[in-house]
């Protein structure tokens, strides 16, 4: 199980961490011009603040005051302009001097008359006016060299190149320090804005906990926001099959329960019959009738069952090309014996070999049996039930037509109702029979047409598929 | 006691017809209810055992217009429909019980009798008496002098007509409407059944009636008794209530 709250934290604060810390690199790596761009101001600035401070000659006397006084300089805060970061200049840095900056200014001949207590000597090669680089005593320096035709001195600042990389680490680690103080409040910000964001979500969850489980009426769709609308949406559209598969098992529960009753009272009462009769016929024909009550309500459930698991989406509901006359052809089969048994001529007419149509073999076998059972069963003795198939340009005709009484013109529409059965009827049904040639019909797109034969005798039963 | 049975379930029908014969009841059967209103229009009955699912006409439409017609037979309505509110419905509309199917025939049989002796005006006569002789209905026997007879349906049934209406005529085709319902009779099968149950009961006195139909006459001692102790009512209800317990 994943949380989309974790997940969304960890990985954003991953980000951010990354974020921070190649800045931090990029700014040790990449900020290096800057850097020196900065020190090379600096060393210019100096430079001429040292010039216009000595813009004139001094006699030996004062060199040597001035010199007194700089190597008297106390050694920490000699630098104004560093001051703030002097701590670096007395840990563990060793390799850098205490003095970021150090100056010194030579006369025409190119002696040293005044220099900072640290100042490289320097030799006269790397000297030259502009900027220079040195190495002296395995230290590098940057040199800015300038002279004034005024006093005749040359005037020298240098800076450690250390000093730089310094810099970018010190900022580097500054980076580092606010990425590490702001982490968590990061974390906090986060987590709270994705609790304000995922509540939607809380929200569907605490509805869909605290239903009836058989509440399956849909979640407001308007509530939830667009990311997880998707989500609701198929999860209603579940709710609503659940629904439906839920309704169809309870209507069949109340119909069974109340279908049942009769054909049990029956044989509850055939049995009593049964005990209560005094000679061996009596008894027999009592038992005869319980065991024609047995048959009689395992069809009423076969039938239910059948009609309940005739539902878009079942197995019933799985289509491919099959042969209506193969099937017709095997339901005939089956129900010759009945046929035979009423003494019925049961023919079969078509005039291909094979008609070939999109349907689901079982559930077409199953209404061809209905059809054909029904013709048998009303049809009387020694009559006649015919089973064509038919072709026409735009349709296949599934038929069967009896002799029998057929359904008078204004209950024809009323017979595909469940459990309606013509009134006056006699033979034995379970008044499901054409609710289910019509559902089976409804699942191939198929119609369901009653009529009577052309002489206006019997029943005639059209099924069409369209081609 | 001749019951109407308004079924139109063949399997069903058949076995109350029988069962309720078979517990001395004069069943006639039909299976639509315009013909049940036919039934009930041109021939007498004593209880209706009406199914509300019919042919042609449902149940609550036969009572609504039996009810209409001013036909005052005690009704038992027998159904697969079980909710309160058809049940309700059905007792609002005029009948006077109602039974979930499937019920067991001993039970309808009982109800049946319940209804029928609420009819006759006296409910609390669980046994009928006259004299020595002594008919229950709930268990379909006769005693005379204290001894069971075996005694015929047929037998049975007139004994139980005359029984329930002592010092009453009871008319010939009332009694052979009783007796045999819609079967075909001969003309003196009547004559040959009251005969054997004068030759059984000679204690009881089975008037003929010429010309109209036949009379048991209330035994001597049960007249004496009536004259001479006021209090013969009451013991009557009292010993009833001692077989009802």
């Amino acid at each position: 199980m994943t949380s989309i709250r974790q997940r969304l934290l960890i990985n954003l604060l991953s980000c951010i961490g990354a974020l921070m810390i190649v800045t931090a690199i990029g700014v040790y790596y990449f900020g290096n011009n800057d850097v020196e761009v900065l020190m090379k101001r600096d060393l210019v600035h100096s430079n001429l603040f040292l010039q216009a401070m000595i813009s004139t000659r001094l006699t030996p006397e004062k060199i040597n005051i001035v010199q007194q006084k700089l190597t008297a300089l106390p050694s920490n805060e000699s630098n104004i302009f560093m001051h703030e970061s002097q701590y670096m200049f007395t840990d563990d840095n060793s390799t850098l001097s205490h003095y970021p900056l150090q100056y010194q200014v030579w006369d025409e001949n190119d002696n040293i008359i005044l220099h900072s207590s640290f100042s490289p000597i320097i030799p006269k090669s790397d000297a030259m006016l502009g900027f220079n680089t040195s190495t002296i005593n395995g230290t590098t320096w940057h040199i800015y060299t300038s002279y004034s035709p005024d006093t005749k001195y040359t005037y020298i600042v240098t800076a450690q190149y250390a000093l730089q990389n310094w810099l970018k680490e010190s900022v580097a680690k500054d980076d580092i320090y606010i990425m590490l103080l702001t982490f968590p409040l990061f974390g906090i910000l986060i987590w709270l804005i994705l609790a304000h964001s995922l509540r939607s979500l809380d929200q569907v969850t605490y509805e869909l906990s605290h239903r009836a489980s058989n509440y399956l009426e849909p979640i407001d769709i308007k509530k939830v926001p667009e990311e997880i609308a998707g989500l609701v949406d198929e999860l209603n559209k579940l709710l609503f099959r659940l629904k439906q598969g839920m309704d169809r098992e309870q209507r069949f529960a109340g119909d069974a329960a109340h279908e049942l009753r009769t054909p049990l009272a029956a044989l509850r009462t055939q049995a009593q019959v049964a005990q209560n009769s005094t000679t061996e016929p009596d008894v027999l024909e009592a038992l005869t009738k319980v065991i024609e009550g047995v048959e009689r309500s395992t069809h009423v459930v076969q039938q239910l069952l059948t009609l309940s698991r005739l539902v878009p989406g079942s197995t019933m509901d799985r289509q491919s090309r099959i042969d209506l006359i193969q099937i017709a052809k095997d339901t005939i089969g089956d129900t010759i014996n009945h046929a035979m048994e009423k003494d019925i001529e049961l023919d079969f007419m078509a005039e291909q070999a094979h008609t070939f149509i999109l349907g689901n073999s079982i559930s077409l076998g199953i209404m061809m049996r209905n059809l054909i059972d029904n013709a048998i069963r009303y049809t009387p003795e020694k009559g006649k039930v015919e089973v064509d198939i038919i072709e026409t340009k735009q349709l296949v005709i599934f038929r069967v037509s009896d002799n029998g009484p057929g359904i008078p013109a204004k209950l024809r529409g009323r017979v595909f109702e469940r459990f309606f059965r013509v009134l006056g009827t006699k033979a034995p049904g379970s008044g499901l029979g054409l609710a289910i040639v019509q559902q089976i019909a409804t699942l191939h797109n198929a119609h369901v047409r009653l009529g009577t034969n052309d002489n206006g005798v019997g029943l005639k039963v059209d099924v069409e598929f369209s081609k | 006691m001749r019951v109407l049975l308004v079924e139109d379930d063949e399997l069903l029908g058949d076995g109350l017809h029988k069962g309720l014969q078979q517990r001395q009841y004069t069943v006639d059967w039909v299976k639509d209810g315009i013909s049940a209103e036919e039934s009930l229009k041109y021939d007498n009955f004593d209880v209706l055992v009406l199914d509300l699912g019919l042919p042609k006409r449902s149940g609550l439409q036969v009572l609504d217009n039996i009810r209409k017609q001013g036909i005052n037979i005690p009704v038992l309505i027998l159904t697969a429909r079980e909710s309160l509110e058809d049940k309700i419905d059905g007792l609002d509309r005029g009948a006077d019980d109602y039974l979930v199917k499937p019920c067991d025939l001993d039970e309808l049989a009982a109800r049946i009798r319940a209804l029928h002796r609420r009819e006759m005006g006296n409910a609390g006569a669980v046994l009928l008496e006259e004299g020595p002789l002594t008919l229950n209905p709930s268990t379909y026997t006769v005693s005379y002098y204290g001894e069971t007879l075996n005694i015929p349906r047929r037998e049975y049934i007139v004994l139980e007509k005359l029984l329930e209406n002592v010092g009453k005529i009871v008319s010939r085709e009332q009694l052979i409407q009783t007796v045999y319902g819609w079967e075909e009779v001969d003309s003196n099968s009547l004559e040959v059944h009251i005969h054997n149950l004068r030759k059984k009961l000679s204690d009881i006195t089975i008037k003929t009636v010429r010309g109209i139909g036949y009379m048991m006459l209330k035994t001597k001692v049960q007249k004496k008794e009536t004259l001479e102790d006021e209090g013969f009512e009451e013991k009557k209800s009292a010993k009833n209530a001692k077989n009802r317990g």
